[in-house]
């Protein structure tokens, strides 16, 4: 039972939680090509170590997270707000 | 009432003076408070308890406590009962009912046992080799059999009448174990201020203490555990559970602990749970679980009377118990030597001290020149007897044989494993070390101490002193800065003989050497399974079935890995545990369920006129977590009538259906419109305020995720509406398009499901009723032109009205604030009672749109495109989620399956949902043209209709092709038609 | 408003506004009725604005106490805003007037059940199903969460030592809610058949 430090809410429990994916995929340009939107929409990398992730807070304060895991000892290093660049860093 | 030939005279924690009667297999018996069911029975002489899983061997008890494998029973009656309670760790109470295990027709004559004579059939593996062929026969002949011949107790018939709790808590330091170390711990951490919780399975404190005879500072181990408790629970900070198992330790230090809050009285006390889990989130836990005595591998090692050294030990010195008359020690190390010595304190007769060790130790010194009968270099060969023991065969190092001895309690001390289950749940691997003869925690992380015998710290001062150190470190580390630091005192060598497996001279016939009793699994099984390959301790476990179960390497572990190591001539370092998994001890499902049953299962939602549709006889659906009416009977109406007569009131005069359920949000910005255009793929720019538009939302891989209708009822905002079922994705669909895609929009939104209810009438006579609900509220179409959206106010309060129509009639959605639903819908059966005003549930809401071919649920599963349903043609020019995706070549082939109607060629024949278009209808096995996706039976068209997707769709309008059902064996002549059966001109919806 | 024709989220317990069940100890479960409770949004980049101009705080998990009510900072640039039912109307009207240009405001009060749950036993009633840890130590009295309990989305606020906490869900849950909390109870006394009149607004 993952325990995520939520910036707004503080720690809670990962059942609080929706997983959402790599956060380091971003949606290409409108005009981008059907192999560009391929690539964001279903490959992904599996790393073994640090990944960073997407969690909403749906039990909560219901906004998005980046939060970096890692997959082996599922340590989490840090957690920010996913709507502000680089803002809201750990609880 | 049998006498309690075994009971010694004085001594012991039990309470003499309160009697207690209980039965076991029929039998009366009587015990005292301060029994377990074990030590009962073992004082009225009883040693067979059971018989084992896979050969049905008579099994007695072997531990004092959870670790034990043999002596496992059903306790209570009725629906109470519960199957495989250790009868070490079932308290007596005056009442009490047990019953043995897997034994037919009784435990001294189990039939089963002949499983044993089979026994060459039932070596490791033996499921995977045995029942593989004919696989027709799995079911019928071989689980049959094995369901008969293996398994352990019965689960009860009936429901479980009791309650279980859980518990959220969040202490500073938790610590698990009410030992020595435990409580050093508990009270070191809770004296500086940490809020500690201290953890024992136990309903008595002390661990291992209370069951020795020792002394700390000179005074009873037993009052040295009261002071220190005392101190702990006085001092503010200390919570203490007993009767609490550690079960697991999960990611970040969760910590799951059952407490049997109820299970030593006969019944629970009036509110109170019989069992409660505790889930623990604690900053730091200090794991003080101790250590479990092994047993030795030799032969016959599993026949009652073959027990623990500490388990002979502790149920003379807690309970009072003699387990035999006559007591022969098997021993590698002194533990065997403080057995003889309290035994002998007791007035228990030690026949024999066998000790495997050739020096001599100052223990063994002292008690051998105090007379104890001490014989060197000895080894157990076999256990002799017929079901109990009544002699135990010797052998030296070498492997010749010694005298037989007789004797009716063999006690076996083949040195300590630390209690690490806890500590390797998570996955760190446990550490071989050679000088304890035992694994040894893991490195812990930051949050996690180890303390006592649990890390081979087996001095009695030591165990203090390390659980001093340890609970004080874990309150610094948790921020109570005062603790002291201590040094922690490193576990001494162990002085023992290294034995795990006695030695097994070629040619003796011998019986079989286990090391695991709860699964039957043998030294020969081990070694089988490495000569087939299965070497890696994961594969042996799952091969041999080894540690497994409720055992998980209690008593199992070491020794196996001791005999697979040296049959693969490796060290044990080398070879490796299994990761131990939780529960540590057994644990009843409905401790997890706790209130996710009956009532409190789950949590349903009822919308604000679930009374009006009670009183109106509703049946209700599960809609997600949604009770939604699904048809309302009346007197003498099966549903299918039902059905139709709401469905045919709704086309012929007027019909009421509750749309509480649609997810609804409120969107607020200047951005609003520009923000639905990329969510949507219509365009929104243009809709003007008091205007409502049906849309589509797409997946970004290009296939249809949602749809609803979106009103604007001002510039800056809007209010949008989804499926009941996704109303949730939609809502977090935005907010990831809001935070992470088009951030830059200033656009605001909140779920508004709950604020509003809503109904949806229809039908000819809506406007006539909406006319009299409504005073002075233009309802011409004029007015209130189709998707016009007007806002008013109804009897006092605010309403918003939506001509729109889910079911092709002339329609309006009323919306008010969830207090007035149930006057809302009082007040529409007044105003629609001259037209026959009809509630209809969802069943005829699904007749209507498949009518009407609107697509719901079944059309939107996830694989369909708008195109596919028709709606391609939306796709405005901009960019919108899903666009490029869904212009991909696999989206937009031409023989797509697409949305096409369909009805039986013969009028009378009835449709299913699932069936799959095909050519031909002499087999089942072709090509699938496509599917079916809804049906009904449609009173206004007088037959089964259906949607569905064809390949080819509308081109092949009027083709008569089959639906295949094979599931019911039905083959169904169909015709392709246009999607939409009733009012294709759309001349009702806008009259 | 106070139209006695509206319902409340537990009139079909026959339950009324001010109603609860007790247990022992002092531990008491009431259905406080209607409240007032608004949903305050602000626009893009007027969090400060908006928080300015209400009297609210920015912060989260402590409640802020204004001129308008009780409001919880529920996630950045939002707040949930309640007050007494009579009171209801009129805050709307002055929030909307004064959040103009800056925010939106989303009237929630029929959407929502508000209990109160108080006794020295309100906390462990609490814990069996709420993860989080509501020790003095840690939260006291102001102290709010948006948490999710028996599997319902919830705010919790404890108003004051006794404890008592103020719960807030969604009106379609507050019949499971309502029994889950008194079945969570009953190991205290509660008994959920036995209605109590005791609480008085205050």
């Amino acid at each position: 039972m993952h325990q995520i430090p939520c910036p707004w809410c503080g720690v809670r429990d990962e059942t609080e939680f929706q997983y959402q994916g790599d956060a380091t995929v971003r949606r290409p340009a409108a005009e981008a090509s059907e192999e560009a939107y391929a690539n964001y929409v279903y490959f992904r990398e599996n790393p073994k170590g640090v990944h960073i992730e997407y969690w909403r807070h749906t039990g909560g304060c219901r906004r998005l997270l980046v939060v970096e895991r890692d997959t082996v000892s599922h340590d989490i290093k840090a957690v920010r707000f996913a709507h502000i660049p680089g803002g809201g860093e750990d609880a | 009432m049998k006498t309690t030939a075994y009971r010694l005279s004085s001594g012991g924690a039990v309470d003499r003076s309160r009697p207690l009667s209980f039965q076991f297999d029929g039998a009366a018996y009587q015990g005292f408070a301060g029994d377990t069911l074990a030590s009962a029975l073992l004082a009225n002489g009883v040693r067979l308890f059971g018989r084992s899983f896979k050969y049905h061997r008579p099994r007695g008890v072997m531990a004092l406590g959870s670790a034990e494998p043999n002596a496992l029973v059903e306790l209570r009656a009725g629906a109470q009962r519960e199957p495989n309670i250790q009868a070490t760790m079932a308290e007596l109470y005056d009442g009490l009912v047990a019953r043995s295990q897997n034994r037919f027709p009784s435990l001294r004559y189990d039939l089963m046992a002949a499983n044993q004579l089979a026994a060459r059939f039932f070596v490791a593996g033996f499921y995977y080799k045995t029942f593989m062929w004919p696989s027709a026969f799995w079911e019928p002949v071989y689980e049959k059999l094995i369901r008969r011949a293996a398994g352990l107790g019965r689960a009860a018939d009936a429901g479980d009448p009791d309650r279980y709790d859980h518990m959220h808590a969040h202490p500073d330091v938790l610590v698990v174990g009410g030992g020595p170390s435990g409580l050093a711990a508990a009270r070191a951490a809770s004296r500086v201020g940490a809020r500690t919780m201290l953890v024992d399975e136990n309903p008595n404190l002390g661990g291992a203490l209370r069951f020795e005879r020792t002394a700390i500072d000179g005074a009873p181990g037993d009052m040295w555990t009261d002071q220190i408790t005392s101190e702990i629970a006085d001092c503010g900070n200390g919570e203490i559970l007993r009767r609490t198992t550690a079960l697991g330790r999960y990611d970040h230090n969760v910590v799951l602990a059952l407490e049997r809050v109820s299970d030593h009285l006969p019944t629970p006390e009036k509110g109170r749970p019989r069992q409660r889990l505790w889930i623990i989130r604690p900053k730091q836990i200090v794991v003080a679980s101790g250590a479990e005595e092994r047993p030795i591998a030799f032969a016959d090692n599993d026949k009652p009377g073959v027990m623990l050294s500490s388990a002979v030990r502790g149920f003379v010195n807690r309970y009072a118990v003699a387990p035999g008359r006559r007591v022969a020690i098997v021993t590698v190390n002194d533990d065997g030597y403080l057995t003889a010595r309290d035994l002998k304190a007791a007035g228990v007769d030690v026949t024999l001290i066998a000790d495997a060790r050739g020096r001599t130790s100052v223990v063994s010194a002292e008690l051998e020149a105090a007379g104890a009968p001490v014989l060197r270099n000895a080894l157990p060969e076999q256990a002799l007897g017929g079901i109990e023991v009544s002699g135990l065969r010797l052998q030296n190092a070498a492997g010749d044989r010694l005298a037989d001895h007789p004797c009716d309690v063999i006690a076996v001390a083949g040195g300590y494993n630390p209690r690490i289950q806890l500590l390797s749940q998570s996955g760190a691997a446990p550490v071989w070390r050679e000088d304890l003869l035992s694994f040894v925690p893991p490195e812990t992380d930051d949050a996690t101490q180890v303390a006592g015998a649990c890390r081979g710290v087996y001095d009695l001062k030591a165990c203090i002193e390390d659980g001093v150190a340890a609970g004080a470190e874990a309150a610094r580390r948790a921020g109570f800065t005062d603790a002291a630091d201590a040094p922690r005192p490193e576990p001494r060598p162990v002085a023992a003989a290294k034995l795990f497996e006695a030695p097994k001279p070629i040619g003796r016939s011998r019986g079989k050497a286990f090391v695991d009793f709860q699964n039957d699994v043998t030294a020969d099984d081990v070694r089988l399974a490495v000569r087939e390959g299965y070497e890696a301790v994961e594969h042996l476990k799952r091969y041999t079935t080894l540690g497994m179960a409720t055992d998980q390497g209690k008593l199992s572990s070491v020794n196996g890995l001791a005999v697979l190591a040296e049959a693969r001539g490796k060290p044990i370092a080398e070879v490796g545990t299994t990761r131990f998994r939780p529960p540590y001890a057994p644990a009843a499902i409905g401790a997890f369920a706790g209130y996710e049953r009956g009532e409190t299962f789950q949590p349903v939602r009822r919308t604000a006129m679930h009374r009006s549709h009670e009183q109106a006889c509703a049946t209700f659906v599960e809609a997600g977590q949604w009770l939604r009416p699904r048809y309302y009977a009346r007197a003498g109406e099966d549903m299918t009538a039902a059905i139709r007569r709401e469905a045919a009131a709704v086309r012929n005069t007027l019909g009421v259906c509750d749309v509480s359920t649609l997810g609804k949000i409120d969107v607020y910005g200047p951005d609003a419109m520009e923000f639905l255009n990329r969510l949507y793929i219509n365009n929104w720019a243009k809709l003007p305020v008091g205007k409502a538009r049906y849309g589509v939302m797409l997946r970004e891989d290009g296939h249809i995720f949602d749809d609803g209708t979106t009103s604007r009822l001002s510039d800056d905002h809007c209010f949008l509406t989804c499926t009941t079922a996704n109303a949730a994705r939609v809502l977090a669909h935005m907010e990831y398009a809001a935070e992470v895609l088009f951030p830059d929009y200033d656009v605001t939104f909140c779920s508004a499901t709950e604020q509003w209810c809503g109904v949806a009438i229809a039908g000819p006579n809506s406007r006539n009723a909406l006319g009299k609900l409504f005073d002075g509220f233009d309802v011409s179409d004029a007015a209130l032109p189709f998707m016009g959206v007007a806002e008013t106010e109804l009897f006092g309060v605010k309403a918003r009205v939506f001509r729109i129509s889910f079911s092709g009639e002339l329609a309006y959605e009323i919306n008010v604030p969830w207090g007035a639903g149930e006057m809302l819908w009082r007040r529409l059966m007044e105003a629609g009672a001259e037209f026959d005003i009809t509630p209809y549930g969802t069943e005829a809401l699904s007749v209507l749109r498949i009518e009407k071919g609107h697509i719901a649920g079944p059309e939107i599963d996830g694989r369909t495109t708008a195109a596919d349903v028709g709606l391609g043609r939306m796709m405005a020019k901009k960019d919108f989620i899903g666009k490029t995706l869904a212009a991909r070549p696999g989206l937009t082939a031409a023989d797509r399956p697409a949305l096409v109607g369909v009805r039986p060629v013969s009028a009378e024949d009835r449709l299913r949902g699932g069936a799959h278009f095909v050519k031909d209808p002499d087999r089942f096995e072709q090509e699938s043209l496509g599917w079916v996706s809804s049906v009904a039976d449609s009173p206004n068209v007088g037959s089964w209709i259906g949607l569905g997707f064809l390949k080819g769709g509308a081109a092949r309008l009027g083709e008569r092709i089959y639906a295949a059902y094979p599931l019911k064996a039905e083959m169904t002549e169909v015709e392709i038609c246009a999607p939409c059966f009733v009012d294709p001109e759309g001349e009702r919806l806008r009259g | 408003m106070g139209n006695n024709d509206f319902i409340t989220p537990l009139s079909h317990l026959g339950l009324r506004e001010g109603e609860g069940v007790a247990g022992g100890d002092g531990l008491h479960l009431w259905d406080r009725g209607r409240v007032g409770f608004f949903q305050i949004l602000a626009r893009k980049g007027r969090t400060g604005a908006v928080a300015t101009a209400l009297g609210f705080d920015e912060a989260p998990r402590l409640a802020s106490h204004g001129v308008y009510g009780t409001a919880f900072a529920t996630t950045p640039g939002e707040w949930v805003l309640v007050c007494n039912d009579d009171e209801a109307s009129e805050t709307l009207r002055t929030v909307s007037g004064a959040l103009v240009g800056s925010g939106y405001v989303s009237d929630q009060s029929f959407g929502r059940a508000a209990f109160r749950l108080s006794g020295v036993k309100a906390r462990l009633v609490l814990a069996k199903g709420c993860a989080l840890d509501w020790s003095p130590s840690v939260r006291g009295a102001g102290a709010c969460a948006q948490t999710s309990m028996a599997g319902i989305g919830v705010i919790i606020h404890q108003i004051d030592d006794a404890p008592t906490y103020d719960l807030y869900c969604y009106a379609g849950f507050a019949d499971s809610f309502w029994r889950w909390l008194i079945c969570a109870g009953e190991e205290f006394g509660v008994d959920g058949r036995r209605l109590t009149k005791e609480w008085k607004r205050d």
